[in-house]
């Protein structure tokens, strides 16, 4: 496949856009990028080498599919009613490797790779999660939504908290 | 440590008061005698029959301090090592499981079997040993590994009870949990690992705690029933989850004190119908009978088998377990358990209910982690140094209450309301009776 340098371009741009939302907690405007009928997967991992594949007969970490249910985690945060959400990360989400998998008229298939950083403040530790993001996009206006976003964990020990602005 | 040091920490007065003093979970001489004489001298869960099933599977994981390794050999028996070489001290087996008709240590090449039994020394013939060496001096160190229901337990004390006595009322709902299927249960791929400052002793308290749902899970019980009312008015509200709403703890349920150190609470779900369990209700009834049923599918029943394990049957269906890692930071381990031959529809809604609340990346446990990381911080102000578990004494009853009597359950003590916090008397009476049993 021809490499189209201005659409991978245009992906990353979206990409870094939809981590700098998280970074600055602009939930709804993050909200936004996604389709109502979106899917966020975090699958878990069943041994050292083998992540799960199935999310209706294996575990995920995180399986939210539907915009409702993405709505559902930032309510939680604004809802000021959690003990662990009063308390957030100052968070900062490195996006790298974008490689466009697959783009049609319809859909963009791309994978890229992340780590984000946290630094707990209340608890005097900075912790990370890193590994691999894949996305489904539909082009959208001059820009893109997310259909789907799938977040392969690669150091999956949890310190406390994995939420979606985490990863 | 001496009995002197450690008795004085629990004031134990029947009817009066009950009470732990915080050093409990703050001093490292403590957490050492509690290594030694709870974790490395008494039974902890290790794994579930599903996670090796097969004649040559093996699980490795850790007791107390020490690796181990969980094997079932050819004819399907379960046996346990320490996970170390007997020539140099290696980890032989290093994978968190496997299948292998002998293991090699990776080391210098010394060859086990799942029996534990030496098969080969590398180069035994130009070895030079001493006259008095015996090559079935190295089989792997065994440990005593026993299982009931399914989930198996280890012990590095080969003089240890059995595992029976030591399960005590326990078994009545370990039973029910093992019964929801004819075919037993099994682990759902997808382990997940999370780590928390915090005392493992939080972990063991919080699981039966029913007073700190409404507070601590108020985030999760308001969304639960917003998503409920939104899905129902049908404006673009959705619920693929159907979370259950329990009945108030405050006022509801009970506890039961099963021996041991075992303790569970239970509480009903008026919505029961909408747990993976509850699509088959009808089905459920015909085979076991309407009260037993109810138990099972109608009743949210947390059932802590001290030291290190939890048994989850409400929420969704999860098996959470610990091990300290020092004084003051725990490593949970946790597992969605499912009964074997489950339709679709009931094992996604199982999966959707487990993920939504359970875990350090659901809704609900960051934030008991949170309480425990404020904990122990707070028992640093040991200037304040005494808390009790008063609350619901004067209606606690020592034996067994209507409910238990139906079950068949000879508890040690039953209590009518899942928050109260006499639950605790049986965990520190075992906590003190351990430790002394191991004091000099």
């Amino acid at each position: 496949m021809a490499i189209d340098q201005q659409l991978t371009a245009d992906v990353a741009d979206f990409l870094f856009y939809e981590a700098d939302l998280l970074d600055r907690r602009d939930w709804d405007d993050w909200l936004s990028l996604y389709e109502d009928d979106c899917l966020f997967w975090v699958p878990a991992w069943d041994d050292d080498t083998v992540l799960c594949e199935n999310p209706d007969n294996e575990v995920s970490l995180i399986y939210l599919d539907d915009k409702n249910r993405l709505k559902d985690r930032v309510w939680r945060v604004n809802s000021g009613l959690s003990s662990s959400l009063l308390r957030m990360p100052r968070m900062a989400h490195l996006v790298s490797n974008v490689r466009i998998i697959e783009a049609s008229a319809e859909r963009i298939l791309v994978h890229a790779k992340f780590q984000a950083n946290a630094y707990k403040l209340d608890e005097y530790r900075v912790d990370f999660f890193f590994g691999d993001y894949q996305y489904e996009l539909l082009p959208k206006d001059d820009s893109f939504s997310i259909k789907s976003k799938k977040v392969i964990i690669r150091n999956d020990i949890i310190p406390r908290q994995l939420d979606f602005f985490s990863v | 440590m001496k009995s002197d040091d450690i008795k004085w920490r629990v004031i134990d007065k029947p009817g009066e008061t009950f009470k732990v003093h915080r050093s409990i979970y703050t001093d490292p001489e403590i957490y050492q005698a509690e290594l030694e004489n709870i974790y490395e001298s008494n039974w902890v869960y290790v794994a579930h029959d599903s996670q090796l099933p097969n004649p040559n599977d093996y699980f490795t994981t850790m007791v107390g301090r020490q690796p181990v390794i969980i094997s079932r050999d050819k004819t399907g028996k379960l046996h346990g090592f320490i996970n170390a070489c007997t020539h140099r001290g290696a980890k032989i087996c290093r994978k968190k499981k496997g299948n292998a008709k002998n293991w090699s240590c990776p080391y210098h090449g010394w060859v086990f079997n799942p029996e534990g039994k030496i098969l080969d020394i590398k180069s035994l013939d130009s070895a030079e040993f001493p006259d008095s060496f015996n090559m079935q001096d190295y089989n792997l160190t065994a440990i005593k590994v026993d299982s009931y229901a399914g989930f198996i337990f280890a012990s590095l004390n080969t003089e240890v009870q059995s595992l029976e006595d030591h399960l005590a009322g326990a078994k009545v709902f370990m039973d029910l949990f093992n019964e929801q299927s004819t075919e037993g249960l099994e682990i759902l791929p997808g382990t997940s690992m999370y780590t928390h400052h915090g005392n493992w002793k939080m972990q063991a308290e919080n699981g039966v705690d029913g007073y700190h749902l409404d507070i601590v899970h108020a985030s999760y019980l308001q969304l639960a029933a917003l998503r409920a009312k939104e899905a129902a008015e049908a404006a673009g509200g959705t619920d693929s989850v159907k979370a259950i709403q329990p009945t108030n703890p405050d006022t509801s349920g009970g506890n039961y004190s099963l021996g041991n150190g075992h303790v569970m609470i239970w509480i009903d779900i008026p919505n029961f119908r909408e747990r993976g369990l509850g699509l088959q209700y009808d089905d459920l009834v015909n085979r076991v009978g309407e009260g037993k049923a109810k138990w099972m599918a109608g009743r949210l029943r947390q059932v802590m088998i001290y030291p290190n394990v939890i048994l989850f049957d409400g929420i969704s269906t999860q098996i959470r377990h610990w091990r300290p890692l020092n004084h003051e930071e725990t490593e949970v381990t946790v597992n969605c358990i499912a009964p074997v031959g489950e339709p679709v529809e009931a094992r996604k809604r199982r999966l959707r209910q487990y993920e939504d609340f359970y875990g350090a990346s659901g809704l609900a446990t960051p934030d008991d982690l949170t309480e425990f990381d404020a904990c122990q911080e707070g028992y640093n102000g040991i200037t304040s140094p005494w808390q009790d578990f008063d609350r619901g004494m004067k209606s606690h009853i020592m034996g067994a209450d209507e409910e238990a009597k139906h079950l068949g359950l000879e508890p040690d003590s039953s209590a009518p309301r899942a928050a109260d916090e006499s639950i605790y008397h049986g965990e520190y009476r075992q906590w003190l009776k351990l430790l002394l049993d191991g004091a000099d």
